[in-house]
């Protein structure tokens, strides 16, 4: 264990005696007490401190990934390319020894960082909070929004591919009856046809046309809850995705569930056994509603959901040659339950950001120990930006998809998938954006991005890096 | 693992049997063969001199020994292992040509570093470095950073922590490189000490002084093979001459000794000269000098003491013990050493020159019988030694 250590200790002392890493400490700061003091918000009490706490930790989760692949590539590469490695080569500690010491004093340093950061950002956001004359309506907003983690339940959807399926079999019954031709669809094509049957059928659930109403249902909600839940919801004007900013006219509806109890019948715990239930629709009053922008409003909770279950509708109520509204069924309109405090979620995001630097160390470290500086540097950042985009690439080629780059279009969807499936994609560990809206952060996030992204994806490429790290024969790296 | 577990299978430290090595471009074409076909052994307690031009394949095999390159073809061990086996290199101190140290560190804590490579304990590494850098003549400035360092500071502290693990075959390639001659006195002191307590050393340099000095064989490379290897005494004794040494005569018996010389050997087949003290010596003598003024330096000072733990465990007996207790004076310097004393006070007094009449009087005719007066010095009865032999031998020619 001593040599470990004493590895993770000079790699740590290497970190902090260097000028670039000590301009990137100096540049943290000023970004942990800079970004916090300039910058506005949306002007109100929430947008401020949402956009300083989102701009403040994903400014520190940038600054610590540049210095993380920066600092990896250097002690691995630079140690062997001026010769230090050949000195403790030659002692009695394995090369694997000596990259998991490298790696681990490279990531710790970075997550000392990053808990300090966190830690004065916190401090700092408290202070401000604590100071700023807000008033009663803005804290409690504050605190019911934003500082808070909030499980998110979106509307339930059913099978969507049995619905997919169904439609295309109702098209195709369609076109037959119809006498219209049925060609055969190659793999792209049966691709495409598919992929925009879910999108009309998504598109169809999340519309409302004008003068109609469209009801959600929502399952898998505690069977008891009596704070208030919020309903979050962005509502698109022409077409789904639209940053269209228009007003438009609608109010909500409810389904409350009352419960009539026989006060003489009363159960094991004392309280009265329920003789009947009745529903009752209930409504907000109508409103203008700005389109293309995030709102949330409150339902008490014990209003709202029933056994686990909560049914809430938009009635359109703008004229019929007005453009028809959109929600996005798989975001909005969402339900948002109180699930733990601030602090738990901030520290969830913390080590949510701490894995993704965890990830960017990993594949740094792993390029580094068979390159050279400049090359592991450059294949770090071209798997970053592969992996960033290979998700979009397979979106926009399948949402253009012109005839003529048929043949393009399959070979870069198909590469795109290889990489998607193959890279870590490192933007889905720096979850600033739910912290600022108080959106919990679930373990099991997490728990899917450490064994999917970590483990699967990046142990195989550690594994790879450690190999050739052993193999290399040591002289030969040295730079003459 | 302590470093007593490790077991030394007998006294073959490192063997080299077919031993190649073929650097390949990035096709796996064959680029240059820098070691091809060694054949060699070094064994405990030998101090070994690897010598050979640039390119020879010193350095090579030297690396191949640290597993910092792969064979390409042959077996080479080091104490019966791989050279690449983790455990063995618990018993490996290696002073590399250029000392490629961590400049961001201090001295201390380079040795502190080095020490827990081979897991030695808080308390144990610090004592370690203590006496380590008191032994390099760096303990004043063990809280500077290596970079700071002169490239013969550099060297020294690369020395300590090749030592940091009390070494059974430490390797130096060129370890007076960068030194100044205190350094390079302090490095074959060193050497010797160690070739003392039963280590093994194996040094490579460019200067034939330095190995003349302190290997007991050398081997000598050429393109990567071996052209000449054995004792030094077996390569550089040049066999029918012989060379006397005696403090300074009295004309009368200089003429004496030329006579007998001019008797038996023409004018070109003897020369006799002044001998002169080497610049090293005398470099030295002025150092001491200095250092006896107390004169301010900030670089390295001469080395103090031999740390603790490279003395214990030596199976010394008295006469070595005396031997490292006169070491340990010349590297701390307190008195002037015995050799570069210009001239004896009394040289007259050490040669008998009736002994030497008498010689020449009964036609070269030795008189065993015949003592001197007063005991001399050693060197002087090793003259005297080779001068009667000589004698002897031109008495029977007569």
């Amino acid at each position: 264990m001593t040599p470990f250590l004493a590895i993770v200790k000079l790699t740590c002392r290497s970190a902090i005696r260097s000028n670039v890493f000590r301009f990137l400490l100096f540049l943290l700061i000023i970004c942990v007490i800079l970004v916090p003091n300039t910058l506005k918000g949306d002007g109100t009490a929430r947008g401020y401190l949402q956009v300083m706490l989102e701009y403040s930790t994903a400014f520190v989760a940038v600054i610590l990934s540049t210095s993380i692949i920066w600092l990896a590539c250097k002690e691995f590469c630079t140690d062997a390319e001026n010769g230090q490695l050949h000195m403790i080569a030659v002692k009695p500690i394995s090369r694997i020894t000596v990259w998991f010491g490298k790696f681990t004093g490279v990531f710790l340093i970075h997550f000392v960082l990053l808990a300090i950061s966190f830690v004065f950002i916190y401090a700092f956001l408290m202070f401000q909070y604590g100071r700023q004359k807000f008033t009663p309506e803005e804290r409690a907003r504050i605190e019911n929004e934003v500082f808070v983690g909030r499980r998110a339940f979106t509307p339930y959807i059913g099978d969507l591919e049995k619905k997919v399926n169904e439609e295309m079999a109702r098209q195709i019954e369609t076109a037959k009856k119809i006498g219209e031709p049925i060609r055969e669809m190659n793999g792209a094509e049966r691709r495409k046809f598919i992929h925009s049957v879910r999108v009309q059928i998504l598109a169809q659930m999340g519309e409302v046309q004008p003068g109609k109403s469209k009801v959600w249902y929502y399952n898998g909600l505690p069977e008891s809850y009596d704070a208030p839940v919020y309903i979050g919801y962005r509502i698109y004007s022409g077409s789904i995705g639209s940053k269209n900013q228009k007003i438009g006219e609608g109010f909500w509806f409810f389904r409350y569930i009352q419960k009539i109890v026989d006060e003489n019948n009363k159960d094991k715990d004392g309280k009265p056994v329920v003789k009947e239930t009745r529903e009752i629709p209930l409504q907000k009053p109508p409103e203008q509603i700005l389109t293309s922008s995030y709102r949330e409003f409150a339902v008490p909770g014990d209003i709202l959901i029933y056994k686990g279950t909560a049914s809430i509708g938009f009635a359109n109520l703008q004229s019929k040659d007005s453009e028809v509204m959109h929600f996005q069924v798989t975001e909005s309109p969402r339900l948002l339950l109180k699930e733990t405090s601030f602090l738990n979620n901030y520290l969830r995001a913390m080590l949510g950001i701490a894995m993704g630097i965890l990830a960017l160390g990993l594949i740094a470290s792993s390029f580094s120990a068979f390159l050279s500086m400049p090359t592991a540097v450059f294949l770090t950042l071209s798997y970053l930006i592969t992996g960033l985009f290979s998700s979009y690439l397979i979106s926009s080629i399948e949402a253009t998809g012109g005839d003529n780059l048929e043949f393009l279009d399959r070979v870069g969807s198909g590469l795109a998938a290889v990489m998607t499936s193959l890279l870590i994609q490192v933007q889905n560990f720096f979850v600033s954006g739910h912290l600022a809206t108080g959106t919990l952060i679930e373990f099991s996030y997490l728990g899917h991005l450490l064994f999917f992204n970590i483990i699967l994806k990046g142990l195989p490429l550690c594994v790879l890096g450690i190999w050739l790290y052993w193999r290399r024969e040591l002289a030969l790296t040295m730079k003459q | 693992m302590a470093e007593a577990e490790v077991k030394v299978p007998s006294d073959l430290v490192v063997s080299a049997v077919g031993l190649v090595k073929e650097f390949r471009d990035f096709w796996n074409r064959p680029k240059a063969k820098a070691v091809n076909d060694l054949d060699f052994e070094v064994h405990e307690g030998e101090v070994l001199g690897l010598l050979g031009p640039n390119g020879s394949g010193k350095s090579t095999t030297v690396k191949m020994l640290l597993g910092l390159l792969y064979p390409t073809g042959g077996r080479l061990t080091v104490f019966g292992k791989s050279p690449r086996d983790v455990d063995t290199k618990r018993l490996i101190g290696y002073l590399p040509e250029e000392s490629y140290l961590y400049k961001y560190l201090t001295a201390y804590e380079t040795l502190d570093f080095f020490g827990s490579l081979f897991n030695l304990s808080a308390l144990e590494r610090r004592k370690r470095a203590e006496q380590l850098l008191e032994m390099v003549g760096l303990s004043h400035a063990k809280n500077r950073p290596v970079g700071e360092f002169s490239k013969g500071m550099t060297r020294r502290i690369g020395l300590a922590q090749a030592m940091i693990n009390d070494p059974a075959l430490l390797i130096l390639d060129e370890p007076t490189s960068g030194l100044d001659p205190l350094g390079c006195r302090e490095v074959k002191d060193l050497i010797h000490l160690f070739k003392k307590r039963g280590k093994t050393v194996i040094v490579t340099s460019h200067l034939l002084s330095d190995i003349e000095d302190v290997c007991d064989r050398v081997i000598i490379l050429y393109g990567g093979q071996i052209r000449a290897q054995g004792t030094l005494n077996d390569l550089l004794t040049i066999q029918g001459t012989d060379r006397i040494t005696t403090p300074q005569l009295r004309p009368d018996v200089l003429e004496k000794v030329l006579a007998i010389l001019r008797s038996q050997l023409s004018e070109e087949q003897f020369r006799i000269d002044h001998p002169r003290m080497s610049l090293e010596e005398f470099f030295l003598d002025v150092v001491n000098k200095a250092q006896a003024e107390s004169v301010e330096t900030y670089g390295a000072r001469s080395g103090g003491q031999i740390a603790d733990y490279l003395s214990n465990g030596s199976t010394e007996s008295e006469e070595e013990l005396a031997a490292r207790k006169e070491l340990l004076d010349s590297l701390t310097r307190k008195e002037d050493k015995p050799e570069v004393q210009p001239e004896p006070e009394k040289p007259a007094e050490v040669i008998d020159t009736k002994k030497l009449d008498g010689l020449s009087d009964d036609r070269l005719k030795t008189k065993e019988e015949e003592k001197p007066a007063e005991e001399p010095a050693e060197d002087l009865s090793e003259a005297n030694a080779k001068l009667n032999d000589i004698l002897s031998g031109l008495d029977r020619k007569d």
